[in-house]
């Protein structure tokens, strides 16, 4: 009967305890990492529906304690909640980066990297994280420096070192967050230089892509990709350096030689972008007088307007632009007609081929020809020559 | 004595439930906190009241769509129509272009003129008039979707309409008396696709076999960088009257709208404009016809957006399927100075959501944090948006993220069309707007869900995570959330106070003009570009542009064709929130000769007419 008794109160006890647990949650004591996402569906369609940030300010202390957590989902979560806090929560993880335990920098710094802009207060933090032991905790410090939009020397400096690292993450990731840098990391520039040099294609095809696409001074290491042996990698500088135009002046060097590239499209880039930055392109004219003679006509008639805003050449360039009056491409022909508009008075001797455009089967190469006519024809005549 | 034990037996449940009530109790105290708009000690978030209002009857708008249905349940019945803001006249205020679709043949109504466009012109003081018939544009045709770039660069906006049975090309030309009229310049253009609107009886049109051309978006881009605008077309399905009604579709006993899965896909249209006013189709050789060696063609595209994903400088296109997997198309060299598009939509994760093809509507594109682009696509009802999150610009990974920025679970109910970014509180972040609708008018017997009328949904981005809110009634008014079967939908600002107004299109319905009445004190700063026709397209379709003000960085992408079948305004909007001044705007201008331009000082709360400047 005791023992009966005994097995009864023990029943009671632990009924009890279970619906004491679940009232006032057993996890009591140990942060409470799940969302607690609010969805109202008042209406089918949800138009009262809420979905609200869950994590503020106050929870950082619990979300801090979880980030070093045994367990690994733990860690996730915790920093997954501090991410959504945002701000707030940067001194938190910054601290965490110095943490012994690896795991915990990892977390704090891929966190970081995750908060993007509101993560800006731990650029210093990340900076040093740049030097760390572990290679990942580098990785995720370098894409975070570039996800926060931080534009400090100090960062840009930590970046340039970063981008020798002999880890090809790192140097990858250093680099793009250099480039989206902007002008600020002018100074780490040379470090990327050394990077186009000896990464394998894949990091080097990345590195020129945000290179083609940085707001900065670009033209040298643009130069320098435009010698580079792949031709996508060429291709992409070509057509960065074309759009920089006049700004594409450090380049000079590298363009002369890129009108001798196997690939004519980067030949023609490469006339067009000289043409851009005309009478600093100066040094290009031979290389330019030799590109009248290449095998595709689009090549051709960039070279020759580039002579014309260089040097003012007509007598070499004419003769090359209204060739290309006849050629059966329209988009060629209409250049060429454009060009020869602009040279003007100089261009008289391609009158004749102007006028037989005037019947074109285009009629915008029509226009365009009777347009370049009056141009030509205009009276206050211009020196055929440059002065030198 | 034996039942000594019972009080513990007793007392323990009841003190277990003592602490279960008083859990209850803090949690409901908790969700009473959370109205209006926090919840679990969060921080409240303060949706911004910005109430929007129907101004349709005060505006003069008196735009009905007619979808031509007579019972039989053709499926282009439901699926229109469109919408379009555009300056058609150069005076800076934007007009409104709506598409109508038209009767079937064999039932028209003779009591009414027949359905046609209809063009509002803005007359700037609140009001809009009516010039459909001056401008040209009286044109009775199976509308579906518009377009609006200038092809021809002459300064003066063009218009393409998609349709059933063949799209038109509508050129901007000056009118006798000195305004603006449009004419039908399709065929010189080579754009309106195979075939044509049938010239035949009722009862032939029916037993019709050979399939109509059936387009839906369609978006201007520069695709080549020659400085003219290109075209891209969306073709939904293969579809013939007879096809259509050989399969008797049903729902709660009555016949409806057929599934796109019970038709044939078809390929886009690509179409390289090659100056003159000529277009010749490339899309063989440009690489986006996607076809399945058993099934054919794979698309059944409803929407496009076509956007520089990569930040190569070259526009990449995506394409909202219906029911098939969704098209990511990459703008690759083609190693000789040419482009061509390479789809990767499966390997880079746009094509499938949870393992399998979405019905996908509406889709639009923009930065909706920080340097942090995403695209939004509307989908059918019970499927949540997808929110595609551009994790990586080089690689082009996405990933969706519509349940963790909180839009997932507001919008899985609702059957979505329109979708597009807008920043309707002027905060410098981009907003979302979904115009929904279903397409069966008997789907409330069938599911108790779902109404074929069904409202907007707006969502506010908060700036934080989730980075979107579902806005109610007490904060943008109930004009806004009031039931419409939805379809296309577009933004502009109509009255020049910087805030953007809507125009929701409804399937066989009217209208609806909503004015913002903006109110939140944040400044503002409009952008109209115009490129210089030599570099860049004189509407600098693809240009990208980067405000710097008050310490955020905000970038836009002039774009055509956003939403479902829409286009909405080509000048850009900045909120600045309180930002006073602008730092710094830099301009990349489309097309592969173009360069950028660097401006500052620019005055905030106007807008400016930039002209491309350079060699």
């Amino acid at each position: 009967m005791r023992k009966r008794r005994l097995v009864w109160s023990g029943v009671a006890v632990l009924i009890g305890l279970l619906f004491i647990s679940i009232a006032f949650d057993w996890r009591v004591g140990r942060p409470r990492l799940l969302s607690n996402v609010s969805v109202n569906d008042s209406t089918p369609f949800g138009q009262a529906a809420h979905s609200l940030p869950e994590r503020a300010p106050e929870d950082i202390p619990a979300l801090h304690t979880a980030l070093h957590d045994q367990d690994p989902h733990v860690r996730d979560e915790a920093a997954a909640g501090l991410v959504e806090v945002g701000a707030p929560a940067v001194p938190a993880l910054s601290s965490s980066l110095a943490n012994p335990d690896v795991r915990i920098r990892r977390a704090a710094a891929h966190a970081l990297w995750q908060m993007g802009l509101e993560g800006k207060a731990a650029a210093s933090a990340l900076s040093t994280g740049l030097k760390d032991a572990d290679a990942e905790v580098r990785r995720w410090s370098a894409a975070a420096l570039g996800a926060i939009g931080v534009r400090t020397e100090e960062a840009a400096r930590a970046l340039g070192e970063a981008v020798r690292d002999k880890n090809p993450d790192v140097r990858r990731n250093a680099a793009e967050a250099l480039l989206k840098m902007g002008p600020a990391a002018e100074a780490a520039l040379p470090a990327l230089s050394e990077t186009l040099e000896r990464e394998d294609l894949h990091v080097r095809r990345r590195i020129v892509h945000f290179l083609s696409r940085y707001d900065g001074p670009a033209a040298s290491l643009l130069g320098k990709a435009l010698a580079d042996e792949d031709s996508g990698i060429r291709m992409t500088a070509a057509e960065a350096l074309a759009r920089l135009g006049p700004d594409a002046k450090e380049a000079v060097s590298a363009l002369r030689k890129a009108l001798a590239d196997p690939n004519a499209y980067i030949r023609e880039r490469a006339a067009h972008t000289l043409k851009r930055i005309g009478p600093g392109a100066r040094s290009a004219v031979p290389d330019l007088l030799g590109a009248l003679r290449d095998s595709h006509v689009e090549v051709r008639v960039q070279a020759g307007l580039a002579l014309w805003k260089i040097v003012r050449r007509s007598k070499e360039v004419v003769p090359v632009l209204a060739a290309a009056l006849a050629d059966p491409d329209a988009d060629v022909r209409r250049l060429a007609v454009k060009a020869l508009g602009t040279i003007g008075p100089p261009a008289g001797a391609a009158a004749p081929a102007l006028r037989a455009l005037l019947r074109d089967k285009e009629s915008d190469v029509q226009r365009s020809a009777a347009a370049a006519l009056t141009e030509i024809h205009a009276a206050s005549a211009q020196p055929d020559e440059a002065p030198d | 004595m034996r039942y000594h034990w019972l009080p513990i037996l007793v007392i323990f449940p009841v003190l277990a439930a003592a602490g279960l009530a008083v859990r209850a109790w803090f949690a409901g105290a908790s969700v009473d906190n959370s109205e209006p708009a926090a919840s679990g000690g969060a921080p409240p978030v303060l949706i911004p009241t910005v109430r929007f209002t129907d101004i349709t009857q005060a505006a003069g708008i008196r735009f009905r769509h007619t979808n031509g249905a007579f019972g039989k349940k053709l499926l282009p019945e439901t699926m229109g129509p469109g919408v379009a803001f555009l300056d058609y006249d150069g005076d800076g205020r934007q007009d409104i272009l709506f598409v109508n679709s038209c009767f079937w043949p064999g039932h028209e109504d003779r009591r009414h003129p027949a359905p046609a466009l209809a063009l509002y012109r803005n007359k700037g003081d609140g009001t809009f008039e009516d010039v459909t018939a001056s401008a040209g544009l009286a044109v009775t045709l199976y509308g579906m979707g518009v377009t609006v770039g200038d092809y021809d660069n002459d300064g003066w906006p063009d218009v393409f309409i998609t349709a059933v049975g063949g799209n038109r090309l509508f050129h901007n030309e000056s009118s006798l008396h000195g305004g603006r009229r449009f004419v039908d310049v399709t065929a010189t253009a080579g754009v309106g696709g195979p075939g044509g609107w049938p010239a035949m009886t009722g009862s032939d049109f029916l037993k019709q076999e050979a399939p109509l051309n059936f387009s839906s978006s369609a978006a201007f881009l520069d695709y080549d960088g020659d400085g003219r605008l290109d075209l891209f077309v969306c073709n939904y399905v293969r579809w013939s009257p007879a096809f259509d009604l050989s399969h008797d579709y049903q729902a709660a006993g009555v016949r409806t709208y057929g599934q796109p899965r019970g038709f044939e896909g078809v390929h886009c249209f690509l179409y390289r404009n090659l100056g003159s006013g000529r277009f010749e189709d490339v899309s063989g050789r440009a690489g986006i016809r996607v076809a399945e060696p058993a099934s054919g063609p794979v698309g059944k595209a409803l929407g496009v957006i076509a956007c520089d994903l990569d930040d190569d400088g070259w526009p990449d296109i995506i394409v909202a399927n219906d029911g098939a997997r969704n098209f990511l198309f990459h703008n690759e060299s083609d190693g000789q100075g040419g482009r061509r598009f390479v789809e990767i939509g499966v390997a880079k994760g746009v094509a499938y959501a949870d393992g399998g093809a979405r019905a996908g509507m509406g889709i639009d594109w923009g930065e909706y944090r920080p340097g942090h682009g995403a695209v939004v696509i509307g989908n059918f009802a019970d499927e949540p948006d997808t929110f595609l999150h551009l994790d990586d610009a080089y690689e082009l990974w996405f990933s969706d993220v519509a349940a963790t920025e909180g839009i997932a679970a507001p919008s899985r109910a609702a059957l979505k069309f329109g979708v597009f970014f807008f920043d309707y509180d002027l905060d410098g972040r981009q907003d979302l707007l979904t115009c929904n609708g279903h397409l069966a008018s008997e789907i409330s017997k069938v599911q108790a869900n779902q109404t074929y009328a069904q409202p907007v949904q707006l969502f506010w981005n908060t700036g934080a995570r989730p980075a979107y809110v579902a806005v109610q009634v007490a904060q943008a008014g109930g004009d806004l959330f009031r039931p419409l079967v939805g379809r296309g939908c577009a933004y502009a600002d109509i009255n020049g106070d910087g805030y953007l107004d809507l125009v929701l299109m409804e399937n066989g319905g009217p209208a609806r003009l909503l004015r913002n009445e903006g109110g939140t004190g944040n400044n503002w700063i409009r952008l109209a570009l115009e490129g210089d026709g030599e570099n860049s397209n004189r509407s600098a379709i693809g240009a990208q542009v980067t405000v710097d003000a008050g310490g955020l960085v905000q970038r836009r992408e002039v774009l055509s064709g956003r939403g479902y079948l829409s286009q909405c305004e080509l000048p850009l909007t900045f909120g600045l929130g309180r930002a006073a001044t602008v730092d710094r705007i830099t301009i990349r201008w489309p097309g592969r000769n173009a360069g950028k331009q660097v401006l500052t000082g620019l005055e905030v709360n106007r807008v400016h007419v930039i002209r491309q400047t350079g060699e």
